[in-house]
């Protein structure tokens, strides 16, 4: 049994085949959207379908040069579970941007969705109007329309140059190479005793690029649509670790449950440092990411269960503080944002008074640019101009919410569900638009893979001998875990919802190429791990004589 | 559809498998080798070691987290839509993808009785590929069809048969399309008589309605009300919230162009307000009166008028008129008031309550009077949405005990506290020309079978009811109104003229305060107006069609109605609807 869990867990040529299975899924995932194109009048591209399976080309470089190349002996799983997440969502993306209504903004959307609607109609005409009803409508039978001419929306084809240009192709590679460039990093004794000792530096060294580029960036965005520093998550991620390799020895003596202060005050300076930024950024699902992982980091190490305990309450003092704060006058400091964010979760569908502190000024914003007046006089305008304009601002929540319930248990089938009404749905959202399109069981399969990325993170955390590299891991696979948590969550109205990616399966260029980056360094983990236990010889087998 | 839900299937399928293959090995290996190192002489409490416990708890938590997860989808996909009234299904109303399958699906024609696809009363129109739903009658018949928007829903049928309409035409056509091609409807309406029967109706220039029923199914042929509007209207956001506030407020109701006066209804759907009937209403008291066998009476007709017992309030006769002694049969032809005031008293209230209950008439105040509700035959469409369009109000007298002999007095004559509704009238009128005497329910459905309420009067006394109202048409009061008919049309009917009180209103069409109470109530100026009706059938010998016509404010009943009435069974017969089935009515005399 041994041997044959060893061969899952590393073998290279049954992960390879497993890769190649979950592209022959992929495949199948494509044909459906392209069929299903026809159904719901828009057409997909087949040369971004055909790039998008093409990409199975440098996982397969990454692939073997992992294997080959590196001798990579750690756990394969992790590569897999991570190629199957990253596959579902490229579909699912590429479902999305097919749709002309997806893509269009302002009154070009209204004009695709209208299109799309025309040459649905003009289908069903088609094939469901008998010859006398054609002759009616049309002059003749021969006049229908055919759908391939008049009626199609604009073909949202692609040329192979705007391929080769298009940064949606360079991303996954870029993400590939930092896999790769992380894992040959993070392989080496040198380097990761180079972390350990420069982790404080390393913190702040971070801290301040960091800070120069959140105070220019506008709206949570740098240069147009950009999150450069998503990378910095592994950089502070390092920094925690190294510190707390270094002094958990010192926190673990404790008075009545509490850490001594001279160790423990640092702690807080470093936890604080992404902290700050984030704030300023309004994101507040990295700063709920970081507090998790940091606090888990620190229970982990420390293992106390007082200081355990404490960080549940703290945790739970939070929450209330902000679930009662979202009923009160004032803000206290804190973004309007954040209650706005924990009002939403708990009355999801139920406008606040017209008058609430931070409500107000979206309300105005609403009215403006809806063109519309309000008469404050009048209370039953005041009460239905109040609920449309809340009712457009949970629209993302809503619909997605709309959207699962809709997919029930196999869902409505690649393609044809809706999920093209649920704002920014390739990224934030894209769970709510594969549930939609897959189901239930579609979503299962991408929680099962979250599971197996954090279990087998897990694992590679217990295996590692040294505590910093213990750490390191287990912030990783956490961090990813939490983050999927948090963003699932929040689509589910299981927490508040907060702008932040399913990793490895949402639209994003940074958010990916730091994803892929983390799941290089839990690889070198990994190999490391592998490399230090003596080779197994596999005992001699006997058949016994009867 | 099918295809790309079966690859989706696949899709799913290889996923599960595979990320169940994964989750296996993982948690097969969750414990791995643990290498011995050096850290071996540290305290066993302090090394790096001792921190897998609290990993593994990492562990536990992040699955409890991914199963809550799991729970919070399974809630979303199992339960949030269980509860009808729940915040979410309120919000699901207005979710978008409601307007993206409506916009692209094709709903079901409307065709009128021909089933030509030029009379349709609800079709599809193509403008160089732009395929839009169009209603070719427009105004003329807005208050059968309805209309149809994704924001402000549906009205007439478009709401009353939506489930029909919207139903895919084919198994094969649900599973390979989205947005079904919902199934056609051939209703019982004649799209010429009925753009006949409105341009008539318009013509007069003030609130009016009629009702055209055919024999002996009562299926509606035409049923038309003026004011009208276009159903494109509701394209305009300003136009339809003004109507739609005009006609939800009871003091501008009655000018609104929303109300379906045949049936007292509103297009949008709820009840709207009564008529008084009239003199019309004679024929369901001489129907009584002739079911009874009180036939020979004879009442005279006096110029101080006939005082009822009890009552200091004489009733006297249109214009003063003075019939003299008479006796039921000129007292109808005549419609004398007084004659049928005091027949009224002769039959008696419980009587008169016996007949009006076969007639679906709540009689005391008491009742709690609501709408017909399953009153219509009906077979496509959905029973509750039907009747939320288009079942009329209970029509209703007061024939309690606390009724004085003055009220029953007025009440038979139609004057009173008489409540009913066109199409009541004209199901009168349809009783009386049946060859059973029964009281049939209406329809829209074409070839439905017959749906017989209950009994009404013996068939003998339909008959006699015929034979007299025929003489309304040849020598009574209507004579004049049919004299273009005479000699090739034999018809029956019964004018009729009715006193109410209506609100004054300004020129922007607000009613006119004429004082606010003590408790701020607002009273309303009113002032008298009289009604136009007639009711009737054609043709005589063999009726197929039973109508009856209101003219709000029209005058006596022979002036603006009944030239209608005469106008209609010209147009019917031009339509070749007395050719038909030429068997004499066995019952005829």
């Amino acid at each position: 049994m041994g041997t044959k869990l060893r061969l899952i867990r590393t073998s290279p040529s049954l992960h390879l085949l497993l890769v190649i299975v979950i592209f022959v899924a992929a495949l199948v995932g494509y044909v459906a959207i392209l069929w299903s194109g026809d159904i719901r009048g828009y057409s997909p591209s087949k040369i971004v379908a055909a790039r998008d399976l093409a990409l199975l080309v440098p996982i397969l470089a990454a692939f073997f040069w992992l294997t080959r190349r590196q001798r990579y002996r750690g756990e394969m799983m992790l590569l897999t579970a991570a190629i199957f997440l990253f596959a579902a969502g490229q579909l699912m993306q590429f479902r999305l941007f097919s749709d002309p209504e997806y893509g269009a903004r302002g009154g070009n959307r209204a004009k695709a969705r209208e299109a799309k609607a025309q040459t649905v109609r003009l289908l069903n005409v088609e094939t469901g109007y008998d010859d006398e009803k054609k002759a009616f409508m049309f002059g003749s039978t021969n006049a229908v329309p055919k759908t391939q001419g008049i009626a199609r929306p604009p073909v949202s084809e692609y040329s192979l140059k705007d391929i080769l240009t298009s940064v949606n192709t360079y991303i996954p590679i870029a993400g590939l190479f930092m896999m790769g460039l992380c894992f040959w990093l993070f392989k080496s004794d040198k380097s990761l005793l180079w972390f350990q000792q420069h982790a404080m530096i390393l913190g702040l060294a971070t801290l301040i690029p960091f800070a120069l580029v959140v105070l220019i960036s506008r709206e949570g965005k740098f240069l147009g649509q950009t999150t450069p520093w998503e990378g910095v998550k592994i950089l502070f991620l390092l920094s925690f670790a190294g510190m707390l390799a270094d002094t958990y020895r010192h926190l673990r003596r404790t008075r009545w449950g509490l850490p001594p202060a001279r160790y423990f005050l640092p702690f807080v300076v470093i936890a604080a440092m992404p902290v700050l930024p984030f704030f300023e950024l309004s994101d507040f699902g990295q700063m709920l990411v970081f507090f998790g992982v940091y606090v888990m980091l620190y229970v982990v190490a420390v293992r106390r269960k007082a200081q355990l305990i404490y960080a549940i309450a703290l945790v739970a003092v939070v929450f209330v503080v902000f679930f009662g704060a979202s009923q009160v006058k004032t803000g206290f400091g804190v973004p309007g944002r954040v209650y706005f964010r924990f009002y939403q979760w708990v009355h999801t569908w139920e406008a606040p008074p017209p008058d609430t502190w931070w409500w107000k000024r979206d309300l105005e914003r609403y009215l403006q640019a809806k063109n519309l007046t309000l008469d404050p006089n009048d209370p039953q305008e005041v009460r239905q101009r109040n609920s449309e304009a809340w009712a457009d601002k949970v629209l993302q929540e809503s619909q997605g919410l709309f959207g699962i319930n809709d997919g029930g248990m196999i869902g409505r089938g690649l393609g044809l569900g809706f999920p093209e009404t649920i704002p920014i749905s390739d990224s934030d959202f894209i769970y709510a638009a594969y549930a939609e399109e897959t189901g239930l069981a579609g979503s299962v399969s991408i929680l099962i893979a979250l599971c197996v990325f954090v279990f087998v993170g897990t694992t590679i955390s217990i295996a590692a001998t040294d505590m910093f590299t213990k750490l390191l891991a287990a912030g990783l696979s956490a961090f990813a875990g939490f983050q999927a948590i948090v963003n699932m969550g929040g689509v589910l109205r299981m927490l508040p919802m907060t702008g932040i990616t399913l990793p490895f399966v949402s639209h994003g260029g940074w958010s990916l190429v730091t994803s892929f980056a983390m799941l290089g360094i839990l690889l070198a983990l990994s190999h490391r791990n592998a490399i230090a236990q003596p080779v197994e010889k596999p005992a001699p087998q006997f058949v016994p004589v009867r | 559809m099918l295809l790309p839900v079966v690859l989706t299937l696949i899709f799913v399928a290889i996923g599960i498998l595979l990320t169940l293959v994964l989750a296996w090995a993982a948690w097969r290996h969750r414990n791995p080798p643990i290498i011995q190192s050096d850290a071996e002489n540290e305290m066993k409490d302090f090394g790096p070691a001792a921190t897998n416990r609290w990993l593994r708890g990492l562990r536990v938590f992040f699955v409890i987290l991914v199963v809550a997860v799991f729970c919070f989808h399974s809630y979303w996909v199992f339960w949030a839509a269980s509860n009808k009234d729940s915040q979410f299904n309120k919000a699901k109303r207005f979710d978008a993808r409601n307007l993206r399958l409506a916009e692209s699906s094709l709903k079901g024609w409307v065709l009128d009785r021909s089933g030509k696809l030029e009379n349709a009363l609800i079709r599809y129109r193509s403008d160089a590929g732009v395929i839009t739903r169009e209603y070719p009658l427009g105004q003329a018949a807005v208050h059968l069809t309805g209309y149809s928007d994704f924001i402000f829903g549906a009205g007439g049928m478009e709401s009353a048969f939506r489930k029909w309409l919207t139903e895919p035409t084919s198994l094969y056509n649900r599973l390979s399309s989205p947005s079904p091609v919902g199934k056609d409807l051939k209703v019982s309406i004649d799209s010429m008589l009925q753009r006949e029967m409105f341009g008539l109706l318009q013509s007069t220039g003030k609130p009016s309605a009629a009702v055209v029923l055919m024999l002996p199914n009562n299926e509606v042929l035409a049923m038309a009300s003026s004011p009208s509007f276009e159903p494109t209207a509701i394209g305009n956001e300003d136009t339809w919230r003004r109507l739609s506030e005009q006609a939800e407020d009871f003091t501008t109701q009655p000018l609104s162009p929303f109300v379906n006066r045949a049936l007292g209804t509103l297009v949008t759907g709820g009840a709207a307000f009564y008529y008084r009937p009239g003199s019309t209403f004679k024929t369901f008291v001489a129907a009584a009166a002739v079911d009874l066998g009180v036939t020979g009476e004879t009442f005279t007709c006096r110029g101080e008028g006939f005082t009822p017992e009890g009552s200091n309030r004489a009733i006297r006769d249109f214009g003063g008129e003075v019939h003299g002694t008479i006796g039921l049969h000129d007292a109808f032809r005549v419609s004398c008031n007084q004659y049928f005031a005091q027949l009224g008293l002769k039959i008696g209230k419980e009587r008169l309550a016996n007949y009006a209950k076969r007639l679906r008439f709540a009689v005391s105040p008491d009742d709690k009077t609501t709408r017909l509700l399953d009153l219509w035959q009906l077979t496509h469409g959905e029973r509750d949405q039907f009747d939320y369009v288009f079942a009329p109000p209970e029509p209703r007298m007061d024939l309690s005990s606390k009724a004085s002999k003055y009220d029953v007095a007025l009440q038979s004559f139609g004057q009173g506290y008489d409540d009913l509704t066109v199409m009541t009238m004209a199901l009168i009128a349809a009783a009386a020309a049946s060859s059973d005497g029964s009281f049939v329910a209406p329809t829209f459905e074409l070839g439905a079978p017959r749906k017989v309420v209950g009994p009404f009067i013996a068939p003998q006394s339909a008959a006699q009811l015929r034979a007299m109202m025929r003489s309304v048409v040849e020598s009574g009061t209507a004579a004049g109104a049919f004299a273009a008919l005479a000699g090739r049309i034999a018809t029956g009917g019964k004018t009729g003229t009715a006193d109410r009180d209506v609100y004054v209103y300004d020129r922007k069409g607000n009613p006119v305060v004429d004082y606010i109470d003590k408790a701020g109530h607002k009273h309303y100026q009113t002032e008298g107006s009289t009604d136009s009706w007639f009711v009737g059938f054609a043709p005589a010998d063999n009726p197929q069609i039973a109508y009856a016509v209101l003219v709000e404010n029209g005058g006596q009943g022979a002036k603006a109605a009944a030239p209608i009435a005469a106008k209609l069974v010209m147009k019917a017969a031009s339509l070749d609807y007395f050719k038909a089935t030429a068997t004499p009515q066995s019952t005829a005399r």
